[in-house]
Parts: C-alpha cells; sequence; structure tokens
C-alpha cells in the first residue's frame, strides 16, 4: 500500500461520563479507497469518524495516533486542525438542509469553504464545479436557497463545498440516510467522483455493498471484521458480520432474522469479546479473550489465541420459518375501505393535493405496503384511513360502516375511537409519553372509558409484565421511562400497546427506519405474527424491497396518486 | 466554575444512563445547580420570615438627624433618606416582597395554564376569541396597562395584585396555547385518541404536565421582572404604600440618591440578585429534569 491517507493506530475514546466509546481500532486508508465503517447505533463509527476531524466533545478523551497526510492528529493544536479541515480531510454531513443556513444562497455555502481559509473562490469555480456534480443550470440554480433544492441536490453542494480544496481524504457521515432512497447511489457516485478517499459511516447495508471498497464492521467500539465489501457481503465470517447481514432485507427470502439481545453499555467494563453475551457461537474462552484482528476477524472462536479454531463457524446459524400466512378470504367485509378519499390542504393555486382520489380495501389479515418517495401523500392517508384527519372528499369505511366523509368533521361511527386502529409511528421515543413509565403508556388503551372491564393501577402492572415478555421484553424494569430505553425497545413496547387494544387494523408509517436492521427485523417480525392473528396492516414505508418481503400487496404513491 | 458555566450547563455527552431515582425532589437534590439553588432559596424564604426577628431597629422609624448615614457600626448598610436603618427595611421588606411576586405569578400561571389549554383544545371560535384577548392584552405594553389599571381603580396592595396580573397572563395563555396545539399532533397523543381515551383525560395525562414544566420554567425566569414592575408600581405610588418597606419599592428610592449615598443600593439590590439568582438556577435544573429529552 502507498502512503496512507489517514492512518489510526490503537484509538481509544472515552468520555467523561465513564464511556468508553472507541476501544483500540486500527486501520488505514489507501489513496482514493471508499472504507465503510458499519454496525448498529451507538457501536462508535461516529465517534471515530469524528475523532479524525477533531471534534469530539471537549469532555472526549483521545489516545492512540491518528494521521492524515503528514500531521498527527490527535497531537494538533487547534489552529492547525482549522487548517487541516477543509484543505485536507472533508466532510460531507447527514442531513445537507440541517448542514446549510436555509437564509444563505447555496453558492455562498460552497463558497464557505474558501472563506473558511481566508481566501476568494476563483471566478466561476463554484459553478464549474457544481456542473461537474451534475446539476444543470448549475451557475443559475446556485442563486436559490437550499430550500429550493431537492435533498439530493443539496447534498452533492455540500460535497462540492467539501472537496473544494481536492482534500485527500473526505468523511462522509451517513451522507444518504437523510435522502431517498434512489437519491442515494447518485449521491455515493458524486462522492466517489471527487477522487478522495472516502471513510463513509453508514448503516445501510446496501448502499456500503454497491460503493465501498472495503468494510470494516464496528461493534461496541471495536472493528470485529475487516475486508473487502465483495468479500465480507459474500463470506461474511465474524458471527456478528453474519448476525448483521442475515438481519438486513436484502432480498425476497423470507422476512430478515433479528439480532437477539442488545448491544452492551459502553460505561461498563467489558471483558473478553464484547459480542459474546449475544453470539450464537460463543465459547465459555469467549469471555477472557478479545483477540486483535487477525486475517481481517476479531473472533476469540474462530481464531483463538495459540489454537486452531473450536467449532466450525460456518455452519448456518438456524433459520426462522418464516411466519405463516393467514388466507385473507376476499368475501370477508373489508377492515377498513376509501371510496375515493382526498385530501387537500390549503385553497385556490396554492393547494397542496396530497392524496387524490384514493380507493383501498383491506381486508383481515392482510397486510398492505404503500411505497412511495418522501413527500409523495402516503403519510396522509395512512392518516385518512386511521380517521386521524378527515378527508376533504371521499369516504373512509371501517368495518363496513361509514366513519368520515368529505366535508364533514363529524366522525359518523364512535368505532374509529375504540381501539379498532392502533398506530405505529416512525418515531418509536415519541410513541410513548416520555414522563409515564412503560407500563402506565403499554396499559393505558385498556383505560378507554368504553371498556367494560378497566383494570387498576396494579392489574396493569402484571398485564403489562406479560405484554412485555411477549415483544421479548420480559426482563425490563415496569418503572422505566421511554428515555432510558433503546429505540428498538420503545418500537416493542409501541406495537404491544397498540396490539393491547385489539384493534381490527394496525397503521404503521415507517415503524423502522429509525431503527437500526438488526431490531427492524425483529419490528417486522410482530407486525407479521399480528396479521396472522387475523389483524389487517397497512404499513408505509420509502424502501420497496421492505414491503415486497413482508406485505401481500404493494401499492405505490406517487404526487398523491395510488396505483 | 465561572458562573455563566453555572447557569447555562453544558449539554452532556451521550449514552448516558438516567439514575434511577424518580422523585422529582431526590432528582433536585442531586442536580448541583439545583443545590446551589435551592440553598439560596432556602435562605431567602428565611429571611423574608424570619428578617423581622431580626431586624436591629423599626424599619420604619425615621431619624432625620442620621438621614442618608453611611455603614457604619451601628447602621450596616446605612440609613436611608428618612434616616431608617437600611439593614432592618431589607429584612423586613422580604416578606411583602418574595409573597407578592410569588402571589402573582401562580395567579398568572393558572390562570393562563386554563385559558390557553382551552383555546388550544376547543378550536374555533372559542380559541380566536380567547386569542384576540391575549393579542390585545399583549399589543400594549404590560407595565402601562397595569399602571392604567391601578390609576383606574385606584392605588392599593389588591388593585397592584390584580393589575398585574391582567397585564401579565396572556403570555401564559399564549405559551399553553401552542404547546397545546403541537401536543394534539404527538404520536402518544393520537395513539391515545385512537384507543378511545377522552380529550380531559389526554389533557391531564399527556399535555399539561408537559406544557406546566415549560411554564414553571419561564415563571422562574419572570420572577426578577415581576418584582421590578412591583417596584416601578410602587416608585409611581401605584403600588405599595410607603412607608412599608418593599425591595423594589427601595431600590427605586434610593435611585434618588446614588450620586450622595450609593451604598444604599446594595441593601435592596442584593437580595434581588440573590432572588433572581435563584429563580434561574431552580428554572435551569428544572427544565434539566423535567424536560425529558435532555441529552
Amino acid at each position: 500500500m502507498s502512503q496512507p491517507v489517514v492512518h489510526c493506530r490503537d484509538l481509544h475514546v472515552r468520555y467523561a461520563n465513564g464511556a468508553h466509546a472507541v476501544r483500540g481500532v486500527d486501520f488505514a486508508l489507501a489513496p482514493g479507497e471508499c472504507l465503510a465503517l458499519v454496525g448498529e447505533s451507538g457501536c462508535g463509527k461516529t465517534t471515530i469518524a469524528r475523532a479524525i476531524l477533531g471534534l469530539l466533545p471537549p469532555n472526549a478523551q483521545v489516545s492512540g495516533e491518528i494521521v492524515v497526510g503528514s500531521h498527527v492528529i490527535s497531537a494538533a493544536a487547534p489552529g492547525l486542525l482549522r487548517r487541516i479541515r477543509g484543505r485536507e480531510i472533508g466532510f460531507v454531513a447527514q442531513n445537507p438542509f440541517a448542514a446549510c443556513n436555509p437564509l444563505d444562497r447555496v453558492e455562498r455555502h460552497v463558497a464557505e469553504a474558501w472563506h473558511a481559509h481566508g481566501q476568494t473562490p476563483p471566478p466561476g469555480r463554484i459553478g464549474a464545479m457544481l456542473r461537474g456534480l451534475g446539476i444543470d443550470r448549475a451557475a443559475e440554480q446556485m442563486r436559490h436557497y437550499p430550500h429550493q433544492w431537492s435533498g439530493g441536490m443539496l447534498q452533492r453542494a455540500t460535497i462540492a463545498a467539501a472537496a473544494a480544496h481536492r482534500p485527500a481524504l473526505i468523511i462522509a457521515d451517513e451522507p444518504t440516510s437523510a435522502l431517498d432512497a434512489d437519491r442515494a447511489d447518485s449521491t455515493l457516485a458524486v462522492l466517489r467522483a471527487t477522487g478522495a478517499a472516502i471513510l463513509l459511516v453508514s448503516h445501510d447495508i446496501g448502499v456500503v455493498q454497491r460503493h465501498a471498497d472495503r468494510v470494516a464492521v464496528c461493534y461496541a467500539g471495536r472493528i470485529v471484521e475487516l475486508g473487502s465489501s465483495a468479500e465480507v457481503f459474500a463470506h461474511p465470517r465474524h458471527p456478528y458480520t453474519r448476525a448483521l447481514l442475515a438481519a438486513t432485507p436484502r432480498t425476497a427470502q423470507g422476512l430478515p432474522i433479528p439480532l437477539a439481545g442488545t448491544p452492551p453499555r459502553l460505561t461498563e467494563a467489558i471483558h473478553g469479546c464484547a459480542f459474546a453475551p449475544r453470539c450464537a457461537f460463543a465459547q465459555p474462552a469467549c469471555q477472557h479473550h478479545d483477540p486483535p484482528l487477525h486475517h481481517g476477524v476479531a473472533c476469540p472462536v474462530l481464531y483463538p489465541p495459540g489454537g486452531a479454531p473450536t467449532i466450525n463457524v460456518a455452519r448456518e446459524p438456524e433459520t426462522l420459518t418464516p411466519p405463516k400466512r393467514a388466507p385473507h378470504n376476499k368475501v370477508l367485509t373489508p377492515v377498513v375501505e376509501a371510496r375515493r378519499v382526498a385530501q387537500r390542504y390549503g385553497r385556490g393555486l396554492r393547494a397542496v393535493h396530497a392524496v387524490r382520489a384514493a380507493s383501498l380495501a383491506v381486508r383481515p389479515g392482510e397486510i398492505v405496503g404503500i411505497a412511495g418517495p418522501s413527500g409523495c401523500g402516503k403519510s396522509t392517508l395512512l392518516r385518512l384511513l386511521a380517521t386521524i384527519e378527515t378527508p376533504s372528499s371521499g369516504e373512509v369505511w371501517l368495518n363496513g360502516e361509514l366513519t368520515t366523509r368529505g366535508g364533514s368533521q363529524r366522525l359518523f361511527s364512535a368505532m374509529a375511537r375504540n381501539g379498532f386502529v392502533m398506530p405505529i409511528f416512525q418515531d418509536p421515543l415519541g410513541s410513548l409519553d416520555r414522563r409515564w413509565p412503560i407500563w402506565r403508556s403499554l396499559t393505558e388503551p385498556l383505560t378507554a372509558p368504553q371498556r367494560m372491564k378497566r383494570p387498576d393501577a396494579h392489574q396493569r402492572r402484571a398485564i403489562a409484565r406479560e405484554r412485555l415478555a411477549e415483544v421479548g421484553l420480559a426482563h425490563l424494569d415496569l418503572e422505566a421511562r421511554p428515555d432510558e430505553l433503546s429505540l428498538g425497545q420503545c418500537q416493542r413496547i409501541a406495537i404491544a400497546r397498540a396490539l393491547i387494544a385489539e384493534p381490527r387494523l394496525l397503521v404503521a408509517d415507517e415503524p423502522t427506519s429509525a431503527l437500526d436492521a438488526s431490531v427492524a427485523a425483529g419490528i417486522l417480525r410482530f407486525l407479521a405474527d399480528a396479521a396472522y392473528s387475523g389483524t389487517a396492516i397497512v404499513i408505509v414505508s420509502h424502501d420497496r424491497s421492505l414491503l415486497d418481503i413482508l406485505c401481500d400487496r404493494v401499492l405505490t404513491m406517487e404526487q398523491g396518486i395510488l396505483s | 466554575m465561572k458562573f455563566s458555566q453555572l447557569l447555562t450547563r453544558q449539554a452532556s455527552m451521550p449514552v448516558e444512563t438516567i439514575p434511577p431515582t424518580r422523585s422529582l425532589w431526590r432528582q433536585l437534590l442531586q442536580h448541583r445547580e439545583a443545590r446551589v439553588g435551592l440553598l439560596l432559596a432556602l435562605f431567602l424564604v428565611g429571611l423574608a420570615l424570619g428578617g423581622p426577628l431580626l431586624a436591629p431597629y423599626d424599619p420604619n422609624r425615621p431619624n432625620y438627624r442620621e438621614k442618608l448615614a453611611p455603614p457604619s457600626v451601628e447602621h450596616w448598610l446605612g440609613t436611608d433618606q428618612a434616616g431608617r436603618d437600611q439593614l432592618s427595611r431589607v429584612l423586613v421588606g422580604g416578606r411583602q416582597t418574595l409573597g407578592t411576586a410569588l402571589l402573582i405569578l401562580s395567579l398568572i400561571f393558572g390562570i393562563g395554564l386554563v385559558v390557553g389549554s382551552i383555546a388550544g383544545m376547543s378550536g374555533g371560535i372559542v380559541d380566536v376569541v380567547l386569542m384576540r384577548l391575549v393579542d390585545i392584552v399583549m399589543a400594549l405594553p404590560s407595565i402601562v396597562l397595569a399602571i392604567a389599571i391601578v390609576g383606574v381603580l385606584g392605588p392599593g396592595f389588591q388593585n397592584l395584585i390584580l393589575a398585574l396580573v391582567v397585564a401579565w397572563w396572556a403570555y401564559y395563555a399564549r405559551l399553553t396555547r401552542s404547546y397545546v396545539l403541537n401536543a394534539r399532533q404527538r404520536p402518544d397523543v393520537i395513539a391515545a385518541r385512537l384507543a378511545g381515551i377522552g380529550w380531559g383525560r389526554i389533557m391531564l395525562g399527556h399535555v399539561l404536565p408537559g406544557v406546566a414544566a415549560q411554564l414553571l420554567i419561564i415563571a422562574t425566569l419572570d420572577l426578577g421582572a415581576l418584582i421590578a414592575a412591583i417596584a416601578g408600581l410602587s416608585f409611581l405610588g401605584l403600588g405599595v404604600q410607603p412607608p412599608t418597606a418593599e425591595w423594589g419599592a427601595m431600590l427605586s428610592d434610593s435611585r434618588l440618591y446614588v450620586a450622595v449615598a450609593p451604598w444604599l443600593l446594595l441593601g435592596p439590590l442584593v437580595p434581588i440578585f440573590l432572588v433572581v439568582v435563584a429563580a434561574n438556577l431552580l428554572g435551569n435544573a428544572l427544565r434539566d429534569i423535567l424536560d425529558p429529552a435532555r441529552c
């Protein structure tokens, strides 16, 4: 390998609260190479990226060595870091709209790359760069404001800013997760076209597989597997990598397999292999050995210290049978039926037609997916079906009863407010009242006035305990608040809360997009199980492959039109 | 630690586990700023309650031979324009100042919460009427409105309270309304609605605790402004009537003699400052503890 662009040796990051976020990471990046850091939330991938940029908060303590070009970042003074950033290291942030000041023109944001170093951009250079990155009419468009650009276009502008000084290294922290799936690939292509070495932080396995040269799989602050992208994805060796890939909905071969357990708390000391408690292949020795990368894998079972592998990890992990599906009878009354519903916000020329004359019927036990890009009206349609909103025209029928009719704010049937429809939201944390202990949120539907038997607080705790066990959370403290839990746990509680109302229809709006693949796979299974027991489900997502795996039918929505 | 750092607590970093203690009181005791604020508040309340017992002189007895005397062994904080012992007046005035401010604040708090909730929850014509009323009150500078009300009703303690409540409640009502409107779209509220929970219980269970926490933070920060407003009205002769000792009025008085007796400012200024600091510290701590999205 020629002189590496960036080289980390035994990198450790500790926070003042005792969290050991990065625990000894070594890697190097060759010029022009793209290395992806993948792993679940909290595995330290973003911390590694920030450490290289020298952008960790002051309460973080970095040890080990980071060398970028000829500079030792880990020992650099703030002034030197400022000169290096932008010139030798470019940075592309997750959300381009958050990275840009809405009051400044796009042009100015790109020019900032020069202004930050006391220079002025060469005339015509910004336009030429944007044109080079595939922006039509760049000279004209760059005078627009960020909100007039699409997310994909604006991300190109931030890439232009990051690449302005032709840095040898660009760090991209989740550059595509705020973008629609179809824009992710072109953004990555543009990023690669800058010619810089790229350190890509992403939890999107698909994007990484298509664009990265090498992959470093992170777990609990360590790299557990490092290898070429082709090899790691075709023949994952570390048990964690295998589990992570199995949890990713990549093919239409049935539901992905969830990864049991949760990552260790980094504030607590970790002995031996951090993955051992969740590992299907764990041996007693794993509790004591935490080997360094050996042939690109850090696993005490595959490569035990001073010995041959003790077991054959190559065997397939036990596969979960795909959940059985109830045959849904076409004769049954649809649980929900929308008849030419439309939703319009505003009036006259400025009116926004979020949904245009959509008709849809969903029968018991059926899972219907609605796919489409952001802003296509799919969430609005879901809110109409759930009778959270009243349509501006058309009718929504629940179980053969008219509930809402266009133009009338009246709810024609009390059924809609009886737990007949229950929602599952994108934001797991917001789904639960953050001031309430989880047992209270979970059992709240049971306390609705129209229910005959309303349990008291003591009974509610007992019920909550049972229901938590059903979603695999038997160990949770009933008095825990949502903020003390992971997003995946919150979402499982939200599902349990929805199911406790014994709904006939579940409406799920992007239920997994805030979650890691390992956790999302479990959520999909709960939904599939609910459908098997007869609940109809309408699920909205921008992830087509996920819907194809889970749903009986997938409809597409584009500009408010359902097809 | 610098004072500015004390006031604006640094955002804490990731993977922070929340201590399992639940009660607000215990959380307050564990919060460093809150402990300082609580100690200060305890001291000030003690001062307000026990002050009259500690006062070395009759706060209202003039002594014209010793007027505007500088601090000395007999008069630690000097004497005012009528020769009254400033220390005694500070000790006695606390009860009046703090009591009035807290009473007004709780009235504003309650009225704002009720009116704002009704407006936010009912929507439609009720909302429009209530909010236009709020607009009218907010369009007039509060102190001018308060002066006008006291001017019409005549000076006096009850009218002072009435005037400040009328001039001040609108902010709290508007804040409550915007929070309620926002909360109506919250996922947990929608889930409760679809489950069949009535609006009343949703308000009490899901919405108002959050609003109250927000208002409490604003209220602690408003305490200082309110003390200043009471002082302003007293200064105009519309509030607390002389010779009653009250910090705000004393501050206004000493302002006139700042050239010849600058030490007079210290007497009322320091306790008012301490009240504001204590309120701010407690307000910040409450925000940290009550706001679940604190990380």
